[in-house]
């Protein structure tokens, strides 16, 4: 089997593994706008001590809710506030750039 | 077969999307985390400012003995609404670093050792005195910044510029913000925006500038991207020569040839006018013409545009496409929306600076998007307190208080009455400019500088060339940190209280003034500037004009220099309650202030619709700006052009971000970005240690390939944070004509392997 092809099986699965999510995730829980940031929200911010550092490096991931939305994928850890996209804002990188 | 980590995340960004398309509102709610009172060991919570940029988020500082233990967004405080960036959660790290000094040094054999307070003060009076007395008011000068608190400058300014008779009185932001001043000045006869944050939220175009937002003033760039999240039709554009992560968002990137961007801005105007955009109402009640010398009519100014600006002209200096150009015109101009631009030191920073702000105003005014909510004209400013402590105070050479000019006698005598000084003994002519001030270091006609909050001999352009002037001025340098690349040339350095160690009002990019209170004790024998400047005053025998107990004291007198102007500020009373109250504030009463100014309701001083009350003729100038070029662009010695900038965690010439273990770990060195293309040409890879070679000096850095952002072919982009890797070495001390602001952001270099 040729290297691309083994990738691209790799990536069917990923792809299933998800489909089984978007089932389970349309079909529990009351549907919650997307994207909204409200007043409360804000307030419930509660920094104790600094934000997390990220120990890995980015290689590309530039999106961290791809992992850290959910938290579903190898245990990463899953953000407590998923409607804010900007994460480098907050959190740095401990060794990414060297 | 190796499934990088690369590819196991495409795989993911694809699955993702998936889940979003087949289940957009199938989230799990919201979990964050609630609030536990009893996790938050803080003994008390104290309302104040962020240290660093000029977006002013509103901090409370949780302190225990005695000492800062945590930083914390202000949910009530409208500019961040809870939210900090990096820097502001570190904050607690730059308190208790090592290197703060606690006691005054002075050099003595070329070494430094303590020394007490009233030895140094000693000293330093006994040399300013002998300095006035042989070479006049000239000789002495003072060198501050846009992190000072206003009380500071304030006090300075009429110390120098009341008592010794000495207008050379400058600051940091003569470096950043200058030209933006120039601009507003000339076109809208007052500094400073008229628009505000709020603006944000009803914005649906914004044009990028020569602004990386989303690292320069994070929390405002996390307001665009919530904006869009909740307007998809919200139209982002970056006109920048370099890719940075601001273009997460961007709907269109301009990605010009660096130092094009004049022809970019004047062929909006050619698209604006040959497609029918203009606004002929607006123009017609509130806008006229100049050529910079003289007025001319709407007619001319379009036979102007048609003659300097046609798109193919743009095209031909900036590389991007004539449709692309007109798209933008287009896009910018688009009837029925609102267009803001942001820009920053892209602009800002560049012999044709005053130029470039012109002509973003002009765009602004002929298509009457401007003085609505979301349409406005927005200048960011860099430091914290630029706006609050440098340009409202008149802290610089040819400013007085309350925006008054040096050169105006009406001005001299108003401020004069208000400080209780001498008229007569204050200076006609501006003082010497920042260049200029330092390059009189170097000829030795300036004898005496003070230099507060400000670390000139790591962030001048062309830095190298004033450091002989630094060391053999007497140099006073009143510093939190030591030693730095300026406290090194000091005669005394004195041990300045840092931030919430002092109580202190920033006012920000959006007119806001925001008081701090003290929260601790400052470390040591470390004081106050302001105390320090005070103490000075009653040295050199102006006591009696300087009388002040408290902070309260002396922001009773400043605000008398604000009344009845454009820039009324609030009660000492009303700030301590306040979050931020955005000037003017009709007769200092309350604590709503004023939202978008020129407009009415907004703005108290304007009955009706728009006025453009701070021009004479109650019009916003539109100025007909030839093209112009950086003073150095590359050649064949010099091939590259070499622009600097930021990142995000790290802050000007990181004295402070330098103590944050965290934030030295993720960006430990400055670093030098490339183009992959170029690299390749060179033979250069990542982490291969370059020297860039400039007509006046060279820096070596390491090198990086097309991260953390993607610089055009051509363009090399470096990051200045770090005093051993000098960029500053390397950058050009060509200033605008006009805001005498030097020209950062371009200067022509080459690269050597090494
Ligand atoms: S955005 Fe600016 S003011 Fe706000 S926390 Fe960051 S550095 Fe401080």
């Amino acid at each position: 089997m040729t290297q691309e092809r083994k990738k691209s099986i790799i990536t069917i699965l990923i792809l299933l593994l998800f489909s089984s999510l978007i089932v389970s995730a349309c079909s529990s829980g009351p549907p919650v706008p997307q994207g909204e940031i409200s007043e409360t929200d804000l307030k419930l911010i509660d920094i104790d001590g600094f934000p997390p550092e990220v120990p890995h490096e980015l290689e590309g991931r530039g999106d961290c809710l791809v992992c850290h939305r959910d938290g579903e994928i190898g245990g990463v850890p899953k953000t407590p506030h998923p409607e804010f996209t900007t994460c480098r804002q907050c959190h740095v990188l401990t060794d990414a750039l060297n | 077969m190796k499934f990088s980590r690369r590819d196991f995340i495409k795989a993911c960004a694809v699955s993702t999307a998936l889940v979003s398309a087949g289940c957009s509102s199938g989230r799990q709610p919201v979990q964050s985390k609630p609030i536990d009172p009893t996790k938050t060991e803080a003994d008390k919570w104290v309302k104040s400012v962020c240290r660093y940029c000029g977006t002013g988020c509103g901090v409370m500082i949780g302190v225990k003995n005695g000492k800062v233990v945590a930083v914390k967004g202000d949910p009530d405080n409208p500019v961040n609404k809870g939210l900090l960036c990096a820097k502001g959660y570190y904050l607690p790290q730059i308190m208790t670093a090592k290197d703060r000094i606690t006691k005054p040094l002075i050099k003595k054999d070329g070494k430094f050792v303590e020394a007490s307070w009233d030895e140094a003060m000693e000293l330093i009076t006994q040399r300013f005195k002998e300095s006035l007395d042989q070479y006049g008011p000239a000789s002495v000068g003072f060198y501050g910044s846009g992190q000072t608190s206003v009380d500071e400058t304030y006090v300075a300014n009429k110390l120098w510029k009341g008592c010794f008779g000495s207008n050379n009185v400058e600051g940091n932001p003569r470096l950043c913000m200058a030209s933006a001043v120039a601009g507003y000045m000339t076109t809208f006869g007052a500094d400073e925006p008229m628009g505000t944050y709020d603006d944000f939220e009803h914005c649906d175009v914004f044009f990028i500038i020569g602004s990386n937002t989303a690292e320069a003033h994070p929390v405002l760039f996390s307001r665009i991207v919530d904006h869009k999240r909740k307007n998809p039709g919200t139209k982002i554009i970056i006109a920048d020569p370099r890719r940075h992560r601001s273009h997460e968002i961007a709907d269109s990137a301009i990605p010009f040839i660096a130092g094009t961007d004049l022809a970019i801005l004047g062929a909006m105007a050619y698209v604006i006018i040959e497609e029918g955009f203009t606004d002929e109402e607006f123009i017609k009640n509130h806008v006229c013409f100049s050529d910079g010398a003289n007025p001319i009519t709407w007619e001319d100014y379009k036979q102007h545009i048609k003659e300097s600006y046609t798109p193919e002209f743009a095209s031909a200096k900036s590389s991007i496409p004539v449709q692309e150009i007109r798209k933008l015109a287009r896009d910018f101009a688009e009837p029925g929306k609102n267009t803001m631009t942001l820009w920053c030191m892209g602009i800002n920073q560049r012999v044709a600076g005053v130029f470039a702000n012109n002509m973003i105003h002009n765009l602004h005014l002929i298509t009457g998007k401007i003085c609505k909510p979301g349409s406005t004209t927005f200048s960011l400013t860099g430091q914290p307190s630029a706006c609050g402590s440098v340009r409202e105070v008149g802290g610089l050479s040819h400013l007085l208080p309350g925006h008054r000019l040096v050169a105006n006698a009406a001005h001299r005598e108003q401020i004069a009455k208000i400080w209780g000084t001498d008229p007569a003994k204050m200076a006609p002519a501006p003082g010497w400019h920042t260049m200029e001030l330092f390059r009189r270091t170097v000829t030795g006609d300036l004898k005496c500088l003070w230099v507060m909050c400000t670390n000139p001999a790591h962030s001048l352009p062309n830095a190298t060339f004033y450091h002989p002037g630094l060391e053999q001025t007497f140099l006073v340098v009143s510093e939190t940190y030591h030693p730095t690349l300026t406290s090194k040339y000091a005669d005394v350095v004195l041990p300045a209280a840092l931030w919430c160690e002092k109580e202190g009002v920033y006012g920000n990019t959006e007119r806001r003034t925001q008081h701090m209170a003290k929260a601790i004790e400052p470390p040591g024998e470390a004081r106050p500037d302001v105390d320090a400047l005070i103490d000075f005053a009653h040295r050199m025998g102006y006591g009696e004009v300087f009388p002040y107990k408290s902070f309260e004291d002396v922001w009773n007198e400043y605000l008398k220099c604000t009344t009845g102007t454009d820039m009324e500020l609030a009660s000492y009373a009303a700030l301590k309650e306040a979050h931020g109250i955005r000037w003017p504030v009709k007769d200092h009463i309350g604590t709503e202030g004023t939202g978008m100014r020129f407009v009415a309701p907004d703005d108290p001083y304007v009955k009706e619709g728009v006025d453009f009350y701070a021009r004479p003729n109650h019009r916003a100038q539109v100025f007909a700006r030839p093209y112009t070029e950086p003073a150095e662009m590359p050649d064949k010695e010099y091939p590259f052009c070499l622009t600097t900038g930021r990142v995000l965690e790290h802050w000007h010439t990181d004295t402070m971000t330098g103590k944050c273990p965290a934030i030295m770990k993720a960006v430990p060195t400055s670093f030098a970005e490339f183009n992959s293309k170029d690299a390749t040409q060179l033979g250069i890879k990542e982490g291969d240690i370059v020297r860039l070679v400039s007509r006046r000096g060279t820096v070596e850095l390491p090198v990086k390939i097309e991260r953390p952002g993607i610089p055009r072919r051509g363009l090399i982009f470096a990051t200045w944070f770090e005093a051993e890797r000098l960029v500053n070495a390397v950058t050009t001390d060509a200033v605008d004509a006009a805001s005498k602001e030097p020209e950062f952001k371009i200067c022509a270099v080459r690269v050597e392997k090494v």
